[in-house]
């Protein structure tokens, strides 16, 4: 019971604290009237309780006792303080207090259909009192670590933390650009509608709508889909060969897939085989060992080179596996020419007529693969019949 | 890829429909403009937020105060909520900004730029700058327990001292471009269904001039209210 009132209180405080910072530098931000006109700060207030929620779960199942902030005296001492003050000066010099903290928070939270300002103000006045009452009953009591935890904060290697630290916070940053500013959330609205339906021509036209920036457009979401999102990514490289004409359109698709490999290849060798094996699972990771153990150096190549293994899973593996970046930057940048150089080339000559070809170039490539996987064990289970 | 992968990519999504559910733009069917009008004045709200008298040739429009906007400056009047800068503004609309172009012009306005037309040529060049035409716009509001109908001065507050003059500049091409959800701006613009023509082009993005709701007139944030249009012919 006691462990897990210190679990609560802490979880509390971790919240609270984080908001503060967070509501802060959102008061901050929107006096600049250029950015506020532009920009919707109130969102940073969502993305620091999301941070402050990622620390208590790492101090908690991880034992990263570095990120119990609400505990540092400099924090505690220093930075709550400096925000505290930030925000009543703010709201006390611009006669805001009873009208910003409320829509800030309200706002970021997006709650603004369900509390009305005065209904919001009396939320943050029991936010506040139970805030200060949380931080307070924090530094009594220490939150007791989980002993032999999965996952130790401490067992990775210095190089996995910072890439795990630094992996947060990028995505923290990119989901505070996407929600507060309009134009860069309604682009990427349009591309991933546009990705997800597999459509060529539309995904085209979207890229013509960024006029000189739709090479680098295109180049983003190549790296995007690489590393996050398990969009097709022959669709790009079709757009592109019809927009920029098969050879510019390879080279930007085959750079901007090497991009993206690379990542994937540098976020692996961060995170280390557990996050790998959780990220593209157990199974697919032990048969790349075993595909790894069979072929070598040369597994990159092969897998490059067979269209229906996912460009992403093996990016991800190789960077767990003894293969040096040189090596897998070669064996990748070879490996997926000719299958570029054709979707680039098919791209050209788009008409409805793409698709098709793509599909029947693909499903001959399976059936190639999986007849000669499947044909020998085939083979064998005849041979025995017959016996 | 494997299972977590497409979480992540699942979660991102559902991330994407949340913020889109919240402040993302909205396509607008340019076939069916008139779907966001109501039939009569009553019927105003949420789901139709314009209704035109054409017996008074007036334009009403629907919307909420802002109340971040009556206490911080902007630059927006009245904005579409599905627009890309729906929350920048002293009231939130929710008709689109094509239906209120076409409601205007049903009760006789001529814009400063109409379809199909270049917005450049919209504009006069004055001493201070670029300044919007189009018939000048008599703006009123009025909300439940006003009392009367507000001129659309005593509730806005310029710090300049200017009055405002709306004119209806039109801009439907830019409107459908740009997305920005832009009915009402307090300054010439480019985008605007109607600006104000008391200031020329970026007025408030050089800091000449801010503008803001007046708390001290208009209700708490979150009220609904009506605003009128009519041409000053």
């Amino acid at each position: 019971m006691n462990r897990m009132i210190s679990f609560g209180v802490h979880f509390l405080a971790a919240l609270f604290f984080f908001y503060v910072i967070g509501l802060s530098l959102s008061l901050l931000l929107i006096q600049n009237k250029w950015l506020d006109m532009r920009f919707d700060s109130e969102f940073l207030v969502l993305i620091m309780l999301a941070a402050g929620a990622w620390c208590y779960f790492a101090v908690l199942f991880m034992n990263a006792k570095s990120f119990l902030y609400w505990r540092r005296p400099v924090f505690l001492k220093g930075v709550l303080p400096i925000s505290a003050a930030i925000i009543l000066i703010i709201t006390i010099t611009n006669k805001t207090f009873f009208v910003m903290p409320a829509y800030v928070t309200r706002k970021g939270l997006m709650i603004e259909s369900v509390l009305s300002l005065t209904g919001m103000n009396m939320v943050l006045a029991a936010v506040v009192v139970i805030g200060v009452l949380a931080l307070l009953g924090a530094q009594k009591r220490p939150l007791s670590f989980a002993k032999g935890a999965p996952m130790e904060w401490q067992a990775f290697s210095k190089f996995s933390r910072y890439g795990m630290t630094a992996f947060f916070i990028v995505t923290a940053l990119l989901l505070f650009i996407y929600l507060g500013q309009g134009e860069i959330q309604a682009s990427a609205n349009r591309a991933a509608a546009v990705l997800m339906e597999a459509d060529v021509e539309a995904f085209r036209d979207y890229l013509l709508s960024f006029g000189p920036l739709a090479a680098l457009v295109s180049g983003l979401l190549m790296v995007f889909q690489s590393v996050i999102a398990p969009l097709p990514a022959f669709v790009i490289t079709f757009a592109n060969g019809l927009l920029f004409g098969w050879v510019w359109g390879a080279v930007l698709s085959w750079s901007s897939a090497m991009v993206g490999a690379s990542i994937c290849y540098f976020i692996a060798k961060f995170f280390g085989r557990p996050v790998v094996e959780k990220l593209i699972s157990k199974r697919a990771l032990l048969w790349w060992d075993g595909f790894f153990e069979k072929y070598g150096k040369h597994s990159i190549f092969i897998t490059r080179l067979v269209p229906i293994v996912s460009f992403d899973l093996v990016s991800y593996a190789a960077g767990v596996t003894a293969i040096s970046f040189r090596h897998f930057f070669w064996a990748t940048g070879l490996g997926q020419l000719p299958a570029t150089l054709l979707y680039s080339y098919l791209g050209e000559t788009a008409s409805g007529s793409v698709k098709i070809l793509f599909f029947v170039f693909t499903v001959v490539i399976a059936i190639a693969v999986l007849g000669s996987l499947l044909g020998p064990k085939l083979m064998g289970m005849k041979k025995a019949k017959a016996k | 890829m494997k299972s977590t992968k497409y979480f992540v990519f699942a979660a991102f999504v559902l991330l994407l429909l949340a913020a889109a559910g919240c402040s993302s733009t909205t396509e607008i069917d340019e076939d069916n403009l008139d779907e966001a009008y109501a039939t009569s004045e009553e019927e105003l709200g949420e789901d139709k937020g314009i209704y035109i008298d054409e017996e008074n040739n007036t334009v009403k429009v629907y919307a909420t105060v802002n109340g971040k906007y009556l206490v911080e400056p902007t630059r927006h009047g009245l904005n579409w909520i599905g627009g890309k800068y729906g929350d920048q503004a002293v009231f939130k609309g929710y008709a689109n900004p094509l239906s209120f172009y076409e409601a205007l012009e049903t009760i006789g306005g001529e814009p400063a730029t109409a379809k199909g037309e270049n917005s450049e040529d919209g504009f006069k060049e004055t001493d201070e700058g670029k300044v919007i035409q189009g018939d000048p716009v008599d703006v009123s509001i009025t909300w439940e327990g006003a009392g009367k109908d507000y001129d659309i001065n005593e509730v806005m507050v310029d710090s300049t001292g200017k009055e405002i003059a709306y004119r209806y500049g039109g801009n439907y091409d830019n409107a459908k471009e740009m997305m920005t959800g832009c009915f009402m701006c307090f300054d010439s613009c480019p985008v605007g269904i109607t600006s104000n023509a008391s200031h020329p082009v970026d007025t408030f993005e050089d800091g000449e001039a801010e503008f803001h709701g007046d708390a001290d007139v208009l209700p708490e944030d979150g009220t609904p209210v009506v605003l009128s249009y009519t041409f000053a012919k």
